[in-house]
């Protein structure tokens, strides 16, 4: 199935902003960030703009964001 | 500080913290050994300044009464990574309940003046009265202990922050500086003056790298004290870095929180500028007053195009690993780095960019530039500055300062040259007393007296229990972002549990940027390591959490009443569509809130006071 990635601030860096790329079925959100290398701690996940814990399936067609977990001061 | 057992919490009087008092008016001084009354004491900063401000009744900031406390947290000048804070704390003449009382507040700054004060043999210094002439004071290591002296500093007068602490360095080669700004010096007009802090880094380039105790007003504290400079000389006395201390250190490093602070080619996210990217993807980044507009304007001010006008380098205080500072050069004809710019964090960068209608980082960073310089806090200036802005736009035909408007670059670098400079009291003044005075109070950005840093209102209802600035006091300023929660239960519980151990950062005198809870294993083991003391990550969430209470209840004793605990009227009245993150503050959940918040508050808060 086709996912839409989109990736925010240092999560771009060596990889892509936005990209169409291809998943097996019952896919989740960490099967993406596994297959990107990126940590799965202090990450914002998004699935069609909506937060999603780690676990979430996707689907066809969906969008997943990640973005770095920051904070301020 | 002397430590004479190895529990502080069945017996804190066995430590013993070494204050001096100065007074300003004759000019004498007079130091002791004050026995810990509590393990907020021990822990000391604010949790120890809040308990002394607690014992004076002080009606108005600028009084000879009101004391400024210098002090600083019980890791301050030790081996662990961050350990560097120094902290001030007043009765501030920026914040002011609605009865016109000032509220107590405190505000940190790094640097290595704190190690150096500490160094010096002293862990608390209290500057009472006011000195008739300008004077500074000088901090010095001796054989029989911590001397004082208070000297003339005339010389001073009018110089920038920065040229203040080159001058000073001049003279005193082994020391660290606090310093104020030409802000501070026009107190009167100036009540948003920070403490400017120097740097390792400032002290040998030349550069003006100062860090700031920016939050309240106490530059302008010291200013009314006619205490222009502060001086804390000492050799380094950095102790010998144990194995287990090295271990810790390790963890500050490599715990994911402080990773998220470190720079990009560290494998980190590249320090709180990286905020605006996050934010950015929710249409949440502060535009023309706080009024994001959905569009793309802010992405001038991403770090990938900065970097083609700026050569970005990662630099640090004083032997910091995390190194979260983003310091823009400009870059010379051939390509190599020339002078500073400016440095990048989210709060300014925001504040004196998209914020105020201007997205060009040359720009930005001229104006960042001359707040450091002139000495103010970024967050009320850009603030205080943003609302004249929106002010002007609704009213075109009776403008505020001229009429300034939105993204006109060259006029509100005059506004801030005038208000650095004490002729400009509309704006010195801050927000709260600014839309007091026009009658248009609803989208001033401020909650309690004291301006909103770069993070929507409508995305923290959790402002309203801050004690000491928005998101350096209630740690919930990115909680819808980070985690989406919306629901009640979700934030009374992220108030009253995570959020305001917040500030036990500004106790212990670590950096918030280390990343871990107060209750994580370790700051208790940091604290046994660097000074032998046994205190629980249990024992340590319990103090922090008397310490955040005792403020609480120090601010509603300043006559702060319930309605006062509210956000800018703008977030109920006129909700801004173009933000993406979920609407959820209406005026039914805040009170809602309120009302649970307090029923777990009220009852802890009880006998936190003196009588
Ligand atoms: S984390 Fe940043 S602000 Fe904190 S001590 Fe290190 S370099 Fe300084």
């Amino acid at each position: 199935m086709q996912i839409t990635v989109k990736l925010y601030g240092s999560l771009c860096f060596g990889r892509f902003h936005s990209a169409v790329r291809e998943y097996p079925d019952s896919s989740t959100i960490q099967t993406i960030v596994t297959d990107l290398g990126i940590p799965p701690d202090f990450l914002i996940r998004l699935k069609n703009g909506y937060h999603v814990p780690l676990e979430e399936v996707v689907e066809n067609g969906d969008t997943v964001s990640l973005l770095p977990m920051l904070d301020g001061g | 500080m002397r430590i004479l057992s190895q529990n502080p919490v069945t017996d804190p009087s066995t430590v013993l913290y070494r204050r001096c008092v100065v007074d300003l008016e004759t000019g004498t001084a007079s130091q002791e050994d004050v026995p810990c009354k509590n393990l907020e004491d021990v822990l000391g900063g604010f949790g120890r300044s809040y308990q002394i401000l607690a014992e004076r009744k002080i009606t108005e900031a600028y009084c000879p009464e009101n004391p400024l406390i210098l002090n600083i947290g019980i890791l301050t000048g030790s081996t662990v990574m961050t350990g560097l804070r120094a902290y001030f704390s007043s009765y501030s003449p920026l914040k002011q309940s609605r009865k016109g009382l000032p509220s107590a507040m405190w505000s940190a700054g790094s640097g290595n003046f704190g190690n150096k004060l500490k160094w010096t043999g002293l862990d608390e210094v209290i500057f009472e009265n006011r000195s008739a002439t300008p004077v500074y004071a000088v901090f010095s290591e001796g054989e029989n202990g911590p001397q004082v002296e208070i000297k003339p500093a005339a010389h001073l007068l009018g110089l920038t922050g920065h040229e203040k602490i080159m001058t000073l360095h001049s003279e005193y080669k082994d020391a660290h500086f606090a310093v104020i700004g030409p802000a501070g010096e026009n107190f009167n007009n100036v009540y948003m003056g920070a403490i400017v802090l120097s740097t390792d880094n400032q002290l040998k380039s030349g550069e003006g790298k100062s860090r700031f105790a920016g939050r309240g007003g106490m530059g302008s504290m010291m200013g009314y004290k006619n205490l222009i400079a502060i001086v804390a000389r000492s050799s380094d006395k950095m102790g010998k870095i144990t194995p287990d201390m090295r271990d810790v250190n390790r963890d500050v490093i490599k715990n994911g929180g402080s990773a998220r602070f470190q720079p990009v080619s560290q494998g980190g996210h590249g320090g709180t500028w990286a905020n605006i990217d996050v934010l950015q993807a929710f249409h949440a980044v502060p535009e023309n007053n706080f009024r994001p507009k959905g569009d793309e304007d802010v992405a001038g001010l991403f770090r990938p195009n900065v970097e083609k006008d700026f050569d970005v380098h990662s630099e640090a205080c004083f032997r910091c690993g995390i190194r979260c500072h983003n310091n823009l050069y400009h870059r010379n004809a051939d390509g190599s780095r020339g002078a500073l710019a400016a440095k990048f964090d989210f709060e300014p960068l925001i504040l004196f960019g998209s914020n105020i209608g201007i997205n060009d980082s040359r720009q930005v960073t001229e104006l960042i530039h001359l707040c450091d310089y002139l000495g103010m806090d970024a967050i009320s200036l850009g603030t205080t500055i943003s609302y004249v802005l929106d002010y002007n736009a609704r009213h075109p035909d009776q403008p505020l300062c001229d009429g300034v408007v939105f993204g006109q670059f060259d006029q509100i670098r005059e506004l801030i040259v005038q208000t650095g400079r004490g002729k400009l009291s509309e704006i010195g003044r801050g927000v709260k007393r600014l839309s007091e005075q026009t009658g248009e109070t609803s989208y001033a950005m401020h909650v309690k007296g004291l301006e909103l840093p770069a993070y929507l209102p409508e995305t923290n209802p959790a402002y309203a229990f801050a004690i000491a600035g928005g998101h350096m006091s209630m740690g919930t300023h990115m909680y819808l972002a980070k985690e989406g929660k919306t629901g009640l239960d979700d934030w009374v519980e992220v108030i009253t549990r995570q959020g305001l151990l917040q500030v036990g950062y500004d106790m212990i005198g670590l950096c918030k940027f280390v990343g871990v809870g107060m209750g994580h294993e370790l700051i208790s083991r940091a604290i046994s390591e660097a000074t032998g003391l046994n205190v629980s990550s249990g024992e340590i969430v319990a103090a922090v959490r008397r310490a955040y209470l005792r403020g609480l209840a120090l601010e509603l004793r300043q006559g702060y009443e319930d309605d006062e605990y509210t956000l800018p009227g703008q977030v109920f009245e006129n909700p801004n569509p173009n933000v993406t993150l979920p609407a959820f503050v209406t005026r039914e959940f805040f009170a809602e809130m309120k009302l649970r918040v307090w029923a777990i508050f009220k009852p802890e808060m009880e006998g936190l006071l003196p009588e």
